[in-house]
Formats: C-alpha cells, structure tokens, sequence
C-alpha cells in the first residue's frame, strides 16, 4: 500500500540572494520558520574544530535590536519552540509560534542575521565556551561510551577530512576562539544567499513571501561562499581497529562506512538506507535477530545512515555485547550476517516491510509543521530543489531488491574494515 | 548608522481560542471504553489501550512484574510467534509499545491511517490472546536484568534512583519502576501470565484513538477487533490507591570518582495534578526553572556557564506530586550549583515574581496549547495522563482557562503554600573527596556519603 500525500510547495529568491521556501498548511493555527545556512563542520579550519557549533550558541546572545536571551524569551512567551543545531554540512536554527507571532520571529531572525557582532562580549563570549564544554560533558564524556562516534570518525575518514572531527568540536580549540572570529564568520557565511528559509503551516504563499521581503529584503547582499566539497572517497579496504578501555558496563562494538554522498535522487544512496533498515532497524532487522535473539551474544544492535553531501555519505553499525561475553563472538556474527547479505541480498518480505517502516517514518516527519519545514530546507539547501521532499517516498518504492544487495556489498560490507571496540576497565577499576 | 531590521519588536496577534479535542465516546458490548479524537492531518493514527491497574498492584518479592509483562505482551500473541508478529507489525509500518507506570499499564499503537483496522487487529491478539512463550519471557528476563546492571553505570539514573528512595519513603514510587535486580530474578513465567490474565480486562481498560479522521472509523472496524476481546472471570476490584508520604530533607552524595561532570537532582512536596492550584503553581514553575529564560537557568547556564542546562518541573502521579529540579554541572561546582539553587527557591519564595514574568508564562501555558498537541501522540498521551489522574477529558481546557486566571500575586501565594525550601531533598552525584566538604558547608544538615553501585 502507498500512501502519500503531497505537500504543496513554493519558492522565490529574494533580491539578496536568499531563498524562501512557503508550504501552507491552511487552519492549523501555527507558523513554523526554519533557516538552514551552508556553514557546518565540515567548513571549520583545523585548529578551530567545534566553531561552527560555538557560532550557533552565539547567535542567542542577542543582536543589534534584541538583548541577550531575548530570543527565547520572547518565543517561548509567546506560545512557541525554537532550538538550533550544528551538524557536518549545516546550521539549522527553527521556531514554530502561533500564526499571530510569525511577524515576530522573522524579525528576531533577520535580525541576528543582519547584527550580530553588535552586543557580544568577551564575557558573554567565554560563557558560552564553558557551555559548550558543559555541554560536551553532559552529551559525551559523562556517559558510557559517549564518544564512541568521535573515535570511530578518523577511523573511516582521515582526522583532516572535512568529517573526520564531530561538530562538538575540540575544546582547546575554542578556549583560544577570539571575537574577532566571530566577526569574520558570520561575515563570511551568514550571508542571505548563503541561507535557505522555510515557512510552513497556517500561512500562505503570498502572505508568506512578503512577509519575509519585508524583514529580510533589507539585509546587505554579500557574495555567497563558493560551495567546495572533498572528492568523493572509494570504500575503505584496508582494515584499522581501534581498541579503547573505558569505564564502560560491557563492551561494544561500532563500525563505519564511506557512503554515496546526497545527491538528492541517488538511488545508490537509498539502496543503501534500505540495506541498513534490513539489517539493523528495529525488532525485525537481521541484525537483532542473529544476535539478540539467536546467539544472545548482545543486547542491542543498530545500523543507521547520516546523508551528507561532502563526497560521501556515512554509514554506522554498533552493538553492545552481553555481560561476560566475548567481544569476538558479536564482531564475528556482525561479520556474517553483512556477507550473507551482501551475497543474497534482501527477501521480498523485508523489501516490503523496509519500504512500510520508511514511509512511517517519513509520516511521523511531515506530521508537524516544524518537520515539514526542515525537510524542505534541508532539499532547498543542499539539494537546491525543495520539491525533492515529494518525491523520496517514489524513490524508495522504485528500487529493486538486486540494487539494495549490491548496495550492502559495495558500502555496507567495508564498514567491517574500521572497527572501534570499547571494553571495561572492570568493576571497581579505574577507567580512563 | 543605517540599519536594515526595524528596532522594535513587531506586534504580535493574540492567538484565537483554541479547545481540546472534543473526544467521541462509546462503549461495546464487552465494556471496553472507546474514545476517539479527531487530529486533521495525523496521517499516523495514535492507539492506546489503557489499562486501569497502578504498579502498586505487583507482589513485593516480583516487582518488575508488569513492566516484564509488557514487555513480552508484544513477543507473539493470536498464534504468530515473536518473529512473525514483529514481522507483521513493520509490513504495516506500525509498532507498538506496551508500558507499566506507576498509576495505569498501556499499550500503544502508532499506525499509518490505512492500515489502521490491522492495526487494530495486532492490538487485539497482544491484549486478548499473549503467547507469553517461556523462552521470549526468560530471554526478556535476561535482557532486563542486563539493562538494570548496565544503568548502573549512568549517574543520571543512579541519582534519580537514589531520590526516589529518599522521597518516596515505603511507597511503591519509592522503588524502580522495572523492579530491582533482586526482584526480576525472582519472577517465573507463571507470574508473568498471572498479572496479564489476571489484569488486563475489556471493563477495566479505555481505548483512545487518535488521528486524521478516526471518529467516522468505518462501520463495524471496533467492534470486529477490540470488540472481541472477552472480559476475564470474575472481574478484578479496583485497587484502593496508595497513600503516599513524600519525604523531606536529606542529602545523599554517591561517590564517584573521577566523574567528567557532577549531577545534581532535587525534590520537594508539590501536589498533583487534580489541584486547583495546580495552574499557578504550574506558571511559577515556569519562571522559575521551566523554560530556557527562567531564573535557574539564566544563572546558572547564560551568567555563570556552569551547566549546558537546568529545569525544573512538576512531576505528578495520581497519588503524588513533586517539584523536581536537576542538572548536571561542572565537576567541582556541585556543592556551588546545589547552594545557588536553594537561594533562587528561597527568593522566589520570598519575595514571588513580577508582573512581567507570570505574564509570560501565562501565554506561554495558554499559546503553545496548539503546538504542544499538534501531534496525534501527543493528544493520545495527555488522554492518558487525565485517566490515569482519573480526571474528566475536558481538564485540558478547564486548566487552560486556570492559567488565563494566574496572577503574580495568586503564582506566589500558592508557590509559599506549597513549595517549602527547607524540605528539599539533593541527592549529587560527584567526586566526594572535592564535593563532600563543599556539600557540609552549605549548612542543610548531615551529608550522607554513599559508594557508586557497581
């Protein structure tokens, strides 16, 4: 069964050069802004890994017309969510506010996208350094394993690829940050042809357009970076394995892939996120099976895929082995079950219940006015083509099962070649 | 200086009045209880079949029983083993999820529309007809007892663990909710199918469905799934509710040495959900800790730098409720954090809030109504807490219509009321050989120093 409503969809690009993306949603009282600038991790020079993300903090500490913490004040009293993310290829900052507030949020974001450097402070500058150090902590090193993706990302790319360090970033790194980059920053890539924004829900096109000439029109245009992406890299053949001791309950095991970078329709791409759902999406995936279920060897299991756009894509397989079980016995069943796959290649059964879990999911995505608003982002952003959003569901249901075997052969298989194993330093013993 | 963005902030248009929606409700011949509520544009439709037994209900020497019960509900039922049930779950892009809380036991259902009548049909083999095979509820067994070990090592879990055994005192609150360690290992397969055979009923469970055009479901759809459920014999009493003793005013510190942050979580007396008083203090709270621009926050995350981020909030359950308050800050900062805290509670209790501060936190209780249930979950979900509190369904719109009401003097007077800054309870989690000392100089009494459980 296919099952799939169509989101209307409207674009115009601004005199300066930003591009504005409409999708109403007439009658459900709520407006969602998202904007997406073409600044990431992947841009950050290699002494300064983390910026990007310290930036997006920045960008609350006001501007030429708002206060510091006004922003959220202001949202949140009236009703709405907002947040930001920093991740590889993007910064994404969103608000969804009754409709009555829509004026008000394209104000604050047009501002902050016009003025920053205005109102920052040394202090408030450094405040945000120990945020996003307590931020690191919080996320990553007071929990167990919590920086397994960072060791295992230098394993797959090199650690001066454009992926080979997480947005979080180094903290020496940003300790020696200065205002002045700040500056240079926001100059360089909070640009309006150097963002992308979306509003959807209780607006329509029209309404929507002007609105967003009329806080954003005035804001200087200024050239928009050149977009450089890495080369496109082969699988990994040859092996590297990383073994760590930590104070960890029990071991676990990650490895990781090079992928097909996003191109939008890439069905190499798809093929690819289908084999990782078959093989280690949920309670029917292989993975669980063999060795949750059969072996008892672990006692969770996953594969997923983070789309890039930067030459390639990446792909992730990890399991937490059983108390008192040995590590090799969940890194040998891993290893097996990949090269079945790789040689027989999906059943018709699980073709049709991966085709049934993504368009769920995709479902639950366009359920809310902030999930359709970054979903058309991300497609006008990176892709250049918000209509994009319209047609991934076509793509899933067109691919064939041989095309989602050949992509676990050709991409999912390598991820065997980087391995990363964090064992416990046992009880009571001191982990580092 | 030329700008290219007005100065002042544009108005913004009150939002219209904006109401709960209006359940449709039936009942069918087995007694279960539907409601159905329609979500425009919820193309996945929210099922939860709530089931009226609170946790209170377990043996003592098999706690865990319920939430191991729900657990191997979904492990084959209506004679598909586990693989195939899982397996006819994800052909029709639905999961589903059963859970024992501390005042009802659900199951829920997320499915696409169209395939809500198999939907349906899945729930009913898992609520009628369980398999509860022994060797799915031994490997379950097995995988909880595994979780239990493994939270050990999270000093988030450990703490919230710990303050519920100081609050909570001999109450079932006061003890995990997945059972311990002790108690899982205890349970057969036989307790298992006890408490599902002997629990989950039609008469006493309230189906809600939620969802882009769920109350013209077409004819017969319930009553050829959920209608054929057969209600046990004899029907089970309801259980009189546990009278809950909230505690006051230790200080447990659990030693962790070498920890990259210190966590830090307090509580103190609140009340529940079913009080009037429920919308003041509910506002006050979102000054105080609830949003990003409350006071706990802005001192210690945007002034100080000290945490990535703080909240508190109101944690209710139909026989209790808290003002709960946690953080994770920095390694050697606990017992600094712990005492900034306690003085924000105290000036807020003293001195109460301004105009400005419950004008906003009215409007934002009040305007993000819409957006908080712009999801059928989330519809589903409060449905949930109101019959758990065994509150009336329109209580959405009679709470909304308290917090139009809140004024700064009415949030302080029910803040000084009920929240008392002497009987919070902190439990830290930290290196005790920095934070111990630090912790004592504070002046709230003794500092029970206890080891990290391994």
């Amino acid at each position: 069964m296919t099952f799939e409503p169509a989101y209307p969809i409207a674009t115009r690009t601004l005199d300066n050069g930003l591009r504005v993306v409409a999708s109403p949603t007439p009658g459900i009282g709520l407006v969602a802004v998202n904007l997406w600038y073409d600044v990431g991790s992947r841009h950050e020079s290699p002494d300064r890994q983390g910026f990007a993300h310290l930036f997006e903090h920045l960008m609350f500490q006001g501007s030429r017309h708002v206060e510091p913490g006004q922003h959220f004040a202001l949202v949140q009293g009236h009703g709405g969510s907002l947040n930001a993310t920093t991740s590889f290829d993007r910064t994404n900052y969103f608000d969804t506010v009754p409709r009555g507030a829509l004026d008000l949020v394209l104000w604050l974001e047009a501002d902050r996208m016009a003025y920053l450097e205005d109102v920052l402070t040394p202090q408030n500058f450094r405040t945000q350094v120990d945020v996003v150090g307590a931020e690191r902590r919080q996320r990553m090193d007071n929990v167990p394993y919590g920086t397994a993706f960072e060791l295992l990302l230098p394993l797959v790319f090199d650690a001066d690829h454009p992926y080979g360090h997480l947005p979080i970033g180094v903290l020496a790194h940003l300790d020696e940050a200065t205002l002045d980059e700040v500056s240079a920053f926001h100059a360089r890539y909070y640009t309006p042809s150097n963002a992308v924004v979306t509003i959807a829900g209780d607006v329509t096109p029209d309404e929507a357009f002007a609105k967003a000439d009329s806080y954003f029109g005035g804001i200087e245009s200024r050239e928009r970076p050149k977009r450089e992406l890495a080369d496109p890299l082969p699988p990994r053949r040859e092996p590297v394995l990383r073994q760590e001791v930590q104070d960890v309950p029990t071991a676990a095991v990650w490895w990781a892939a090079r992928l097909p970078a996003d191109e939008g329709m890439s069905r190499e791409l798809a093929a690819a996120v289908l084999a990782a759902s078959i093989l280690g999406d949920g309670e029917t995936s292989r993975l669980h099976r063999r060795l949750v279920r059969a072996d008892e060897t672990a006692t969770g299991v996953g594969v997923g895929v983070n789309t890039l756009i930067g030459g390639n894509s990446l792909g992730m397989v990890s399991a937490r082995a059983a108390s008192s079980v040995d590590p090799q016995a969940v890194v040998d069943a891993v290893g097996e079950e990949l090269r079945r796959f790789a040689v027989e290649g999906p059943t018709g059964e699980e073709m049709e219940r991966a085709r049934a879990q993504a368009e769920r999911e995709w479902l639950d995505e366009m359920a809310t006015a902030a999930g359709r608003a970054d979903a058309l982002s991300g497609c006008a952003l990176l892709q250049d083509d918000p209509g994009l959003l319209n047609q991934r569901l076509g793509l899933l249901q067109s691919l064939h099962a041989d095309e989602v075997r050949t992509a676990g052969e050709t991409w999912l298989l390598p991820a065997l070649s980087a391995e990363l194993r964090i064992l416990p330093s046992g009880k009571g013993g001191d982990g580092q | 200086m030329s700008t290219a963005t007005i100065g002042t902030p544009p108005p913004v248009t009150p939002a219209g009045e904006w109401r709960f929606p209006r359940p449709q409700e039936r009942r069918l011949d087995n007694g279960l209880r539907v409601l159905c509520l329609d979500c425009p544009g919820q193309h996945v439709v929210s099922v939860g079949a709530i089931v009226d037994v609170p946790l209170a209900a377990e043996p003592k020497a098999i706690e865990g029983v319920a939430s191991l019960a729900a657990e191997c509900l979904t492990q084959g039922a209506g004679g598909l083993d586990a693989e195939a049930f899982s397996d006819a779950l994800a052909a029709c892009g639905a999961d589903m999820e059963a859970s024992a809380g501390g005042d009802v036991f659900s199951v829920r259902l997320g499915v696409p529309s169209p395939w809500l009548e198999r939907g349906l049909e899945l729930l009913t083999m898992v609520l009628a007809q369980a398999a509860l095979d022994p060797h799915e509820v031994g490997q379950r067994q097995r995988l909880r007892l595994e979780e239990i070990e493994q939270s050990l090592a999270y000093p988030t879990m450990v703490v919230g663990d710990r303050l519920n055994a100081e609050v909570f005192g001999s109450a079932r609150l006061a003890r995990p909710a997945g059972g311990s360690a002790e108690t899982v290992a205890a349970i057969r397969r036989d307790d298992v199918a006890a408490f599902a055979t002997g629990w989950l009923d039609p008469r006493r469970t309230v189906l809600v469905v939620v969802g882009d055009g769920v109350s013209r479901l077409a004819g017969g759809v319930l009553e050829r799934t959920v209608g054929r459920w057969r209600p046990g014999e004899p029907e089970i009493a309801a259980l009189p509710d546990e009278i809950v003793r909230v505690g006051t005013g230790t200080l447990v510190l659990v030693d962790w040495p070498g920890a990259a942050q210190a966590v830090v979580r307090l509580a103190t007396p609140g009340i529940t959900r079913a009080d009037p008083r429920w919308a003041p203090l509910f506002v006050a709270n979102y000054v105080l800790g609830g949003s990003f621009g409350s006071r706990l926050n802005t001192v210690l995350r945007e002034q100080k730098g000290l945490t990535y981020g703080i909240g508190s909030g109101l944690d209710s359950s139909r026989t209790a409720g808290l003002l709960a308050i946690g953080a994770s800050v920095r390694a050697d900062a606990a017992a600094e954090c712990v005492g900034e805290i306690l003085s924000i509670v105290d000036a807020a209790h003293a001195d109460g809030f301004t105009g400005d501060e419950i004008a906003g936190g009215v409007r934002a209780a009040v305007d993000s109504a819409p957006l908080g249930y712009e999801r059928a979950e989330a519809v589903a979900n409060r449905v949930e807490v109101l019959l758990a509190h065994r509150l009336p369904l329109d209580h959405v719109d009679l709470n909304l219509a308290r917090m139009r009401e809140v004024t700064a003097e009415g949030a302080h007077d029910v803040f000084a009321d009920v929240v008392d800054p002497g009987a919070f309870t902190v439990v830290v989690a930290a290196d005790a050989e920095s934070q111990a000392e630090p912790l004592r100089a504070l002046g709230r009494g003794p500092v029970q120093v206890v080891e990290r459980p391994r």
